[in-house]
């Protein structure tokens, strides 16, 4: 295993940042970030575009220096030091490969700058490139090389090194849907094999639900929660993070009929099921809508109180006879487990 | 919906167009055309002929004319451009509330009438009593020259972004190797064309270097102003057909090498 435990049994952190904030000017990219990674895990920072997870990234690559806070990288404080000196590696949005020099000669760059010995970085090069599939092209030009394939390179480069944490910024936001794909599972592939720590950014949450081991959601340069995947999505800690990861029915606990409970109630539409209009529905109301999705339904259901609910279910066509839903009124029942009250 | 204004359907654009550049060119074809003439009026034809270069290439004033001119334009050439790409580097990748006020300080030469220039550069180098010879000249020319220099490696700088140079210090790249083995690299289109850009504008130079110039310093166009004054022969033609075809050739190498290319 790639992760030890220090003597209070806690699992060891590779990467810690306390009380990180970054400012330029009046603005305030990033506000008392904490976060820590363990050594060998897949985390992604998750959140919409300027909510500070490029800054963030940035900071443990060492292009930017937080305005305050520490960032320590196996318990050595790193917060000052520059990029050229941290075991760090990023993958670019861009790539940013460079345009003057051969794959093989992309791949080498690092190994060169830490003064490995020839014969090693000879035995390196192809060593990452076949890691990324790449085995025969070591000495193309990377302009001759699509999306994809540069983006491997960017990756091998990366990885060549051996860094102690390699950075991903958004690197599949260039690719088509079905590269995007399979590039995760590359990804995932990647990280099984190089046992290195990956940090992932991203706004994608789908991505992110599918790669990573954690994820930390953020928001205007604050994070909002931490979790697993799991945890994130079945108990989101705000109604922003409910509503950022998958999608979220958030009701009024007032129009369920709670008394004293204040706030929102969260349910994911494929835990609501359409009942009859009994006593044993929590909610009843009229379909508005149905769209047909493939493998699932979603209906649209606006209650008695007004609010619109979506479900999501396989067998929902089927037992509401495709074409006469809309209209239709109908009871929609879930269990207790799957409700989240949320603070409004 | 108004109609947009399209300025290119402008009745009489086309004849218009093609008046300004017979304007802007005729002198230069008339020049080039009795440079080849084989009688010795510039105004009368008398037949094909390339005597006249011949004359020029064998005339010992020209030759050394042509030589001050080389030997001025190629030193103040590599001087402003070390010190433009060193200056383009640091407009653009510097702290950026000082860019402003440089990045003008650097063009004002651009600005300032060329006679004001060669005037205060006379009075200034007289004053501290520098008589370097054609060394003052190289360094006159070197002033200006940094604000041609500057102009396309500042522009492939911009164009270029910081990115790669971003990759280079995070793939364990100090400094000065970011320096030599990326930012050098992909900027050296830039300094070539801005070198050559520097190369023809000192050799094209008159006003400057006929004011610091002195009698052992006389570069091709201040020569070829002076034979104009004792007589035109084609002569005079064949050198400055000879100057012109050089700062053409140059100036077409800056463009190509400058040229914008699409990288996927």
């Amino acid at each position: 295993m790639a992760s030890g435990t220090d003597g209070s049994g806690q699992v060891d952190s590779i990467l810690e940042l306390s009380k990180i904030t970054l400012r330029f000017g009046a603005t305030t990219a990033l506000d008392d970030v904490n976060i820590n990674i363990r050594a060998g895990e897949f985390f992604t920072l998750l959140g919409p575009s300027g909510c500070g997870k490029t800054s963030l990234l940035r900071l443990l690559a060492g292009l930017q220096i937080p305005t305050s806070g520490h960032i320590r990288l196996d318990g050595q404080d790193i917060t000052g030091v520059p990029p050229h000196r941290r075991p760090v590696n990023t993958v670019f949005q861009s790539y940013a490969l460079f345009p003057h020099l051969t794959v093989a000669r992309n791949v080498a760059f690092g190994l060169e700058m830490l003064r490995w010995q020839a014969a090693a970085i000879q035995k390196r090069i192809p060593e990452v490139l076949s890691l990324v599939g790449l085995s025969s092209y070591g000495e193309r030009r990377t302009e001759q090389l699509s999306g994809g394939q540069q983006q491997r390179v960017a990756l091998a480069r990366a990885l060549a090194p051996r860094p102690r944490v390699l950075l991903l910024d958004e690197p599949m936001s260039a690719l088509d849907l079905k590269l995007r794909k399979e590039t995760q599972q590359e990804l995932k592939r990647l990280h099984r094999e190089a046992g290195i720590t990956f940090v992932l950014v991203t706004h994608d949450q789908e991505e992110a639900l599918t790669l990573s081991d954690r994820i930390a959601v953020m928001k205007d340069g604050r994070v909002r929660q931490i979790g697993s995947p799991e945890v994130i999505y079945r108990e989101p800690s705000d109604t922003f993070v409910a509503d950022f990861i998958g999608e979220a029915n958030l009701i009024q606990a007032s129009a369920l009929g709670r008394a004293g409970v204040a706030g929102l109630v969260m349910v994911r539409p494929e835990d609501i099921a359409i009942a009859p209009e009994s006593d044993a529905a929590r909610v009843r109301g009229t379909i508005s809508d149905m769209r047909f999705l493939g493998g699932t339904v979603e209906l649209t259901v606006v209650t008695d109180a007004g609010n619109a609910i979506r479900t999501r279910s396989a067998g929902a066509a089927a037992v509401l006879n495709h074409g006469q839903a809309v209209g239709r009124r109908v009871g929609l029942v879930w269990p207790d487990r799957a409700e989240r009250v949320l603070e409004g | 919906m108004k109609s947009h204004f399209d300025w290119r359907k402008t009745p009489g654009l086309g004849p218009y167009t093609a008046l300004i550049l017979v304007f802007l060119y005729a002198p230069l074809f008339v020049l080039v055309a009795y440079s080849f003439n084989a009688g010795s009026l510039v105004t009368v034809w008398a037949g094909f002929s390339f005597q006249w270069f011949a004359i020029a290439a064998a005339n010992g004033d020209i030759q050394e004319a042509a030589l001050n001119s080389l030997i001025v334009a190629a030193s103040a050439t590599a001087l402003a451009t070390i010190i433009a790409t060193f200056a383009a580097i640091g407009l653009e990748r510097g702290p950026s509330r000082w860019a402003g006020p440089f990045a003008a300080l650097f063009a004002l030469p651009l600005l300032v009438p060329e006679i004001v220039t060669a005037v205060t550069t006379l009075v200034f180098f007289s004053s501290i009593h520098l008589r370097w010879g054609i060394s003052n000249l190289v360094i006159a020319h070197t002033v200006f020259c940094i604000a041609f220099a500057m102009m396309p490696i500042r522009a492939r700088l911009r164009g270029m972004g910081d990115q790669l140079e971003n990759a280079a210090r995070d793939l364990y790249a100090p400094p000065i190797k970011v320096f030599l083995r990326v930012t050098l690299p992909l900027l050296s289109p830039g300094i070539v064309s801005g070198a050559v850009l520097a190369f023809v504008v000192s050799l094209d130079d008159f006003v400057l270097s006929a004011m610091v110039g002195d009698a052992g310093t006389t570069t091709l166009p201040v020569y070829v102003y002076g034979m104009i004054r004792r007589g035109i022969t084609p002569e005079v033609n064949a050198a400055s057909t000879i100057l012109l075809a050089v700062s053409l050739l140059l100036a077409g190498i800056a463009q190509y090498l400058n040229r914008p290319r699409n990288s996927a």
